[in-house]
């Protein structure tokens, strides 16, 4: 028996192999963690995008699609792409639209639970030879969902989206079809707004684009005044917001293509967001929990100005 | 003498080696006028002697597997002033790099290699270019019909993740590497005689095939000193599907006869402003004496 | 009868608790919600199915869940989980249930199916010994015992660890498993609040992103090579290191410190001899240095508990026993640690089963330099051992053993002892003396016996060393051995007297029965010059002479007596009655007027008598009428 014995260092050392021994590691393609973004943030211009949106509603599928855009060559030549930390992540979420996934209609993995990834375009403005980069995070519905109403959970939860300088709510196109899941998906987006700003998350001044999604759905059922309703709930709900609500409709996946073409909106709605001029004149501070992404965000408003 | 380390890189069947056996019997001959002529052996060639040998028989050139990886050929080159210039130049498999795109680490020695490189070189092909299609642009009914085999195939990156992403991501590795130094840049599409009836020049060719990797390096050329090129090392599709084999057989067979005096005139190399030559130490010597 | 809390999971316009039987703390919830979607993003069929667990201490229980794929909803990527919660109290140490089977997929979400999940699952306990699997089971545990920090198994089937995670559990309970995480069918580097899980089976081919924030890597080719060499070969050989660990303190039964209660337990009880260097330095490695030195204790504590209990070989035991006794000083804070008193019933149990090992024991630590608990063990065994031990012993040449007197004087309750050669009873007395003098007033009665033994048995001339051990405290026992028992060694004893005149005196008073032997005896060895004589009060004297003298006719005695007085009155100036001054002059008187007296006693007295006329001075008769006037009986003469 006795020797049969080893010591446990051997046994921790005879199994164990350290594959990254004799190799360089190269950033993974992957998307981002906040505390990744540091890189990207403290060097260059900035801006962080945080799609807010229920289960479904399409968060992925309008990130994918811009990135399809890119690699179609689909946007002006007013700004080109100058780059990704985040390829990898695009191009897996990408991979359930391609013809090459032998499925019938495109789609998206749902994003999981707890994930809170950040997805990263570079883009060059040629005529000014400036540089700007867009930081997409893209965090799962059920989130989201979880933190409506509750005020301490998205303290805890998501103060990342204290960064944000552009927030896109994203409305199911599909609940906009019927009367009886139209207004409750607006009204969710509305609380979901409420509470981050009871949180002191965000602030009144933040430019919010209402996109609604899956537009093909809208126009096949033939709904009318969809974007009045959402107009006036919006204003008459969230009257301290500063700025207009601007509403954008996209189609990332249509599955009517003799409706609304594939990735419908979406370059109009990526242009308006380029072009917005969106300076953060307040930035809240509690005291010892400045992010790396507030740095940036103070970065980014020299930036803008 | 100074020597020049030229780092070349492609995903598996794009051209390298072929490239390189072309390049090998170039610089021997005197009949056609080339920027780099051989001065003298240096070391074992015959590894490049065996690959000039499939290229003058009009085979494909074998792939460079990744246990036979040439990690540092090397000859000495003169120019037309008669300098002299060692020209190293590793031949890496195509596998190496989908290894490097989806592992995400490279070993210590290929990253010295890197950061040593004076320039880079990166191949792509018509032939093995994937462009994505969204599904929803197929009509519904031809989807349904099609590929219902290849459902529920698990996704792998390297088969299934799109060429302008992959060479992104790989010129970003380089970048990400070199920290942003200048990095001197050709990129050759190789099969150029496949592509050449559509496009004037290989920029156009990329700017509409592999748009975000155009915007990528206009995007960033104070990074990438970047020349394209298109070459045609073998004249010819080898081995075109559209055909039988029979009448491939006999194309090539006609191609190698039309240029057995002279077969370096099999290779077609074009520049940006759409010049045709058969010099292929030009993309090298823009690289390194260019300039 | 038990009862285990169940939960489902699934999608339902996103992924979330669909039925439950148990309201989980919010945190819980959060954490539950997370750990029951989907692992990522890539499917395989043989990692459907797999199992994820996770401690929940807002809720005190263990989460078990098996998650399978839900490729019949409209989304990727959806999933169903079933969670079982095992209650930390129920099932702290084992889990007597066939956990996997107890996991049910759902198919379909309707009321009858999520009216399933909303109550306990009830099932009775099962004894079952099925350890199917087992094989892999070690392999697998003993990777998670050994490796801390998060640890990654490439292998192509979640199924066969599902399997082995279930047995190990069963085994070992959720206590446990405290605290550890695992899945096994990762398809990314799954997280808790940004700490990966501490174990995870993910798929050979994962691509090595995920593998990087991984501190180690295991290969599942590895298995079968390393199953050797390790300690526990058998679920057997678990179960024991088990049953050793959960007796040490509930809070090192868990799989961060298992790997040390198995060194430990391998050390003292796989070994030939306790390493108890090695011991400690497990201990030191393994624990902050409180922790190890509580460990320490408990472990020997159960260890010796244990082996007496079972009689295993009591020299273990024993020259554990020694090892602790003689450690170096550097070990010092563990040893101190130590308390004697714990062992000491241990300690008597080994006496029993052994007792000639305890008495080499004993002879060993005699020779060794000892430290603190060596000095206290050896006290202890003093009082384990009795007299006729310690007869053997010494009888056996080992002299040495006589120093446990002064722990245990008792030992030299033996008769045997006091037939010993004189240098023997000379050390057992210097000894006891040791323990007397320690011993408070109340105490030392508790020597009168020993000291009787003494008395009757000794025939050796040690009274002043007794007396020198014992002080007054002999005379006080001699006189009441000397009433109480009729021995024939008491005018051997008398001579003890000698060393107080004044105390035997007074005790003499005490003596019940007239015994002129015994007066004559200690009058005998009493020096009436002795400078303790003067403390004698005169009542004393006048006592005696009433007693023993006044109206005897013991011319012997009473001859005797009177010359002793004469010179305790020269010594001391004592003034006694006139009537004991009569008897005393007078008989003096009558001696010296004798031919024949005592020359002896006479140079005694000369040069304290009164001088006459030169003419006069040879007639000591007339001296000592001088004297006696001198210092006022007139009347005498």
């Amino acid at each position: 028996m006795e020797e049969n014995l080893i010591t446990n260092e051997n046994i921790a050392e005879d199994i164990t192999i350290d594959s990254s021994e004799k190799n360089v590691y190269l950033p993974s393609g992957k998307a981002l963690s906040s505390t990744e973004t540091y890189l990207i943030t403290s060097s260059e211009k900035s801006r962080f995008v945080a799609l807010l949106g229920a289960v479904g509603s399409g968060k992925t599928a309008i990130c994918t699609s811009i990135y399809s855009h890119f690699l179609d060559g689909k946007f002006k030549e007013e700004y080109y792409f100058a780059g990704s930390k985040t390829l990898a992540t695009f191009e897996e979420y990408a991979y359930l639209t391609r013809l090459i996934s032998g499925r019938d209609l495109p789609t998206h993995e749902r994003t999981k639970k707890g994930t809170q990834s950040i997805l990263h375009i570079r883009l060059n403005d040629p005529l000014k030879n400036s540089y700007v980069n867009y930081l997409i995070a893209d965090f799962s519905g059920e989130d989201y969902e979880n933190v409506i109403c509750n005020i301490d959970y998205a303290k805890d939860e998501f103060q990342v989206i204290r960064s944000a300088t552009i927030l896109v709510v994203v409305l199911d196109g599909e609940k906009m079809c019927k009367a009886s899941t139209r207004m409750p998906e607006i009204q969710q987006s509305i609380n979901l707004l409420h509470t981050f700003h009871s949180a002191n998350i965000i602030t009144n001044n933040i430019p919010i684009i209402i996109v609604v999604s899956k537009f093909d759905l809208v126009q096949q059922a033939e709904v009318s005044n969809w974007r009045e309703l959402i107009l006036e709930k919006f204003s008459e709900q969230l009257p301290s917001q500063q700025k207009s609500f601007i509403i954008k409709e996209v189609a990332p996946l249509s599955k009517h293509t003799e409706i609304v073409s594939v990735g419908h909106g979406i370059k109009t709605f990526f242009d308006e967001m380029v072009q917005m001029k969106n300076e953060m004149t307040i930035n809240i501070k509690l005291p010892c929990t400045e992010s790396q992404f507030e740095i940036w965000g103070r970065r980014a408003l020299i930036d803008d100005n | 003498m100074i020597t020049k380390t030229c780092f070349i890189m492609g995903y598996p069947s794009t051209g390298k080696t072929t490239f390189i056996a072309a390049l090998w019997h170039s610089i021997q001959q005197k009949k056609t006028y080339t920027k780099y002529k051989l001065k003298k052996y240096v070391g074992n060639q015959s590894y490049l002697a065996t690959i000039e040998k499939d290229w003058l028989t009009g085979k494909e050139v074998s792939r460079t597997f990744l246990p036979v990886q040439n990690e540092s050929l090397l000859l000495t080159l003169v120019d037309d002033l008669n300098n002299e210039i060692n020209f190293s130049f590793p031949d890496f498999s195509g596998e190496l790099f989908n290894n490097i795109y989806i592992d995400r680490e490279i070993s210590v020695e290929l990253e010295k290699k890197i950061c040593e490189s004076h320039a880079f070189v990166l191949f792509l092909s018509p032939k093995t270019t994937y462009q994505p299609e969204n599904i929803a642009t197929i009509p519904l009914d031809i989807r349904q019909g099609n590929d219902s085999e290849e459902e529920n195939l698990n996704y792998d990156k390297v088969k299934h993740d799109s060429t302008a992403a992959k060479l992104i991501e790989l010129l970003q590795i380089v970048d990400y590497l070199c920290q942003s130094k200048c990095i001197k840049l050709s990129v050759i599409v190789s099969a150029w005689d496949r592509v050449c009836m559509y496009f004037q020049n290989p920029d156009e060719y990329i700017k509409k095939s592999l748009s975000m990797l155009w915007q990528y390096l206009k995007a960033n050329s104070k990074i990438f000193n970047v020349k394209y090129y298109g070459v045609s090392a073998q004249g010819t599709e080898l081995n075109d599907l559209k055909l039988s084999q029979e009448k491939n057989a006999e194309n090539v067979e006609r191609l190698l006869e039309k240029h057995e005096s002279n077969p370096v005139e099999r290779i077609q190399v074009v520049d940006n402003q759409g010049n045709i030559c058969h010099d292929i130490t030009l993309p090298l010597w823009d690289l390194i004496s260019g300039e | 009868m038990e009862k285990i809390e169940q939960a489902l999971f699934g999608y339902s316009n996103g992924h979330r608790l669909l039925g439950s039987s148990i309201k989980l703390s919010t945190s819980s919830l959060r954490l539950m919600e997370i750990l029951s979607d989907l692992s990522g993003n890539d499917t395989s069929e043989n990692f459907d199915g797999y199992y994820t667990g996770c401690w929940l201490p807002d809720d005190n229980c263990y989460s078990l869940s098996k998650t399978w794929y839900a490729t019949e909803m409209p989304r990727p990527g959806c999933a169903w989980t079933h969670t079982l919660f095992f209650d930390s109290e129920i099932y702290s140490n084992s889990i007597k249930i066939p956990i996997d089977s107890l996991f049910k997929r759902p198919n379909i979400i309707t009321n009858d199916l999520l009216n399933h999940y909303k109550a306990p699952i009830k099932i009775d306990l099962d004894d079952g010994n099925n350890h199917a699997n087992s094989c892999y089971a070690l392999w697998l545990f003993q990777t998670i015992i050994s490796n801390k920090q998060n640890i990654a198994i490439c292998y192509d089937n979640a199924l066969d660890f599902n399997l082995s995670f279930a047995l190990l559990f069963q085994l070992m309970g959720v206590a446990f498993f405290k605290n550890f995480s695992f899945c096994t069918g990762s398809q990314t580097n799954r997280m808790i609040k940004g700490k990966s899980l501490n174990l995870q089976v993910m798929p050979a081919k994962i691509s090595k992103v995920a593998l990087r924030s991984l501190s180690t890597v295991v290969p599942f080719e590895k298995i079968t090579d390393n199953l050797l060499p390790f300690y526990i070969t058998n679920i057997n050989d678990l179960l024991e290191v088990k049953h050793f660990a959960a007796q040490i303190d509930e809070n090192y039964y868990s799989f961060e410190s298992f790997q040390y209660i198995q060194e430990i337990y391998y050390a003292l009880y796989k070994a030939n001899r306790i390493d108890l260097q090695k011991l400690i330095s497990i201990n030191k490695n393994a624990f902050t240095f409180d922790q190890a030195i509580k460990t320490f204790t408990s472990v020997l504590d159960v260890f010796i508990r244990d082996s007496i209990t079972n009689i295993r070989e009591s020299s273990i035991v024993l020259d554990l026993f020694f090892s602790i006794s003689t450690a170096e000083e550097k070990y010092d804070n563990f040893i101190n640690s130590l308390n004697v008193n714990n062992f000491n019933k241990y300690i008597f149990e080994l006496y029993k089963i052994d007792r000639s090992s305890v008495l080499q024991l004993i002879s060993k630590l005699l020779f060794s330099k000892l430290n603190n608990f060596g000095e206290e063990l050896l006290k202890e065994l003093a009082f384990t051992i009795n007299s006729d031990d310690f007869v053997q012993l010494i009888s056996e040449k080992q002299t040495y053993c006589i120093v446990l007197l002064q722990s245990n004087w008792k030992l030299a309750k033996n008769r045997i002892l006091w037939k010993m050669p004189l240098g023997i009873q000379l050390d057992l007395i210097k000894n006891i003396a040791v323990a007397f003098n320690q011993s408070t007033y109340e105490e030392q009665t508790s020597f009168e016996e020993l000291l009787f033994l003494i008395f009757e048995n000794s025939i050796e001339e040690i009274f002043d060393k007794v007396y020198a051990a014992f002080k007054d405290f002999s005379i006080t026992t001699y006189f009441y051995w000397i009433e109480s028992k009729n021995n024939f060694n008491k005018n051997n004893w008398i001579r003890i007297c000698k060393n107080n005149p004044s105390q035997s005196l007074l005790l003499l008073q005490s003596v019940s029965d007239t015994n002129f032997e015994l007066i004559y005896s200690i009058l005998e060895i009493i020096d009436p010059w002795d400078k303790s004589i003067r403390v004698v009060e005169t009542k004393i004297w006048e006592k005696l002479y009433d007693k023993y003298y006044k109206g005897k006719n013991n011319n012997r005695f009473n001859d005797m007596f009177a010359k002793f007085m004469l010179q305790v009155m020269l010594n001391t100036n004592v003034k006694i009655s006139d009537t004991f001054a009569y008897f005393v002059f007078m008989r003096v008187h009558k001696i010296l007027e004798s031919s024949d007296f005592d020359d002896a006693f006479w140079n005694k007295i000369n040069s304290f008598l009164p001088e006459l006329k030169w003419y006069n001075s040879w007639d000591k008769c007339k001296r000592l009428r001088k004297y006696a006037k001198i210092i006022g009986y007139n009347n005498i003469f």
